[in-house]
């Protein structure tokens, strides 16, 4: 039997996944961007962030509400990808540190599986980038039009 | 494309696998050890799942089978697999499909990510540090011209 072990799937196929991972894990995020946004607000957001004893509540609320917000619709559309995902990892880290590490795994303790898990896609996104169907990848073959263009007209 | 440099990359596809492996080793160890499977099964009753002892068996040996081999990157592919129809049999019975994102709520987001984690196990594979990496090399070492194949094909997939 010749199992092929570690091997990636077709390139199309690495793109569907990769579009679809974004879209499932953007969804996510904007969903908790769009309850401190507009369900909750900014102000009961920091409000729960000193009640959890974060520091710099208005900061952190300001920056997590935004990040969440607007961080998950370039997430979906595959733009600034690394930087979002690192934006958003120091989320994870933080709400792992001030919320969830202290009390185990599970969920249903809160613990840290969720946090976790969204931690696992941001390093995966981080790791193989946004692929094909990304605004990244097209402001790539933009850049590289650009230049290829303009060795040809200083050549 | 932006994507992280080979050896940071494994290292985050490692880490990545450890987080994901550890969660999937803790629901099957819960089922298993804490619970046992005879609760887990009548727990599985109740929510209507069918065949629920077989339900039971067949979702703690993914969790906590497929978590340690997640962990250590091994068969990758069909542990990523498995562990995705784990996830939707979850959501289907669980009614985490209808329950909106939260998962306060009952909603779909932890079995959401899990399965997007599992779906860039299995379109990426699980990096070098991995025992299914040592498997491949070595099995290329023993064939001099797939080598060859396989170095330009992680040449394309780089470029």
């Amino acid at each position: 039997m010749n199992l092929e072990f570690n091997r990636p799937l077709p390139a199309p196929a690495r793109d569907v996944a990769l579009l679809v991972g974004r879209v499932v894990l953007g969804v996510v995020m904007f969903a908790h961007g769009y309850q401190k946004m507009l369900v909750n607000g900014i102000g009961r957001t920091t409000e729960g962030f000193e009640t959890l004893s974060i520091p710099l509540a208005i900061v952190s609320a300001s920056f997590v509400t935004v990040v969440e917000f607007a961080g998950s619709v370039l997430l979906i559309l595959g733009g600034l990808t690394t930087i979002v995902c690192a934006l958003m990892g120091v989320i994870m880290v933080g709400a792992g540190v001030f919320v969830h590490y202290g009390n185990g795994i599970f969920l249903a303790d809160k613990g840290w599986e969720l946090v976790g898990v969204i931690t696992v896609c941001l390093l995966f996104f981080a790791a193989v980038g946004p692929g094909r169907f990304s605004l990244d990848h097209v402001v790539r073959r933009l850049q590289d039009k650009d230049r290829r263009e303009l060795e040809l007209a200083t050549s | 494309m932006p994507q992280l440099p080979a050896p940071t990359s494994d290292i985050a596809s490692l880490v990545a696998r450890l987080l994901l492996g550890i969660v999937l080793v803790a629901h099957g160890w819960q089922k298993l050890a804490e619970k046992g499977i005879a609760a887990t099964s009548a727990g599985f009753a109740g929510m209507g799942i069918p065949a629920p002892g077989a339900a039971a068996v067949f979702a703690t040996f993914v969790e906590l089978g497929g978590g340690v081999l997640i962990l250590v990157g091994l068969a990758t592919p069909y542990v990523a697999v498995l562990t995705t129809l784990n996830m939707i049999g979850a959501g289907l019975f669980a009614g985490h499909w209808t329950g909106g994102v939260f998962v306060a709520k009952g909603g779909w987001e932890l079995v959401g990510v899990i399965i997007t984690g599992a779906l860039m196990l299995l379109a990426f594979g699980p990096g070098r540090v991995s025992i299914d990496h040592l498997l491949a090399a070595r099995r290329r070492a023993k064939e001099p011209v797939g080598r060859h194949v396989r170095v330009e094909e992680r040449v394309r997939v780089l470029s």
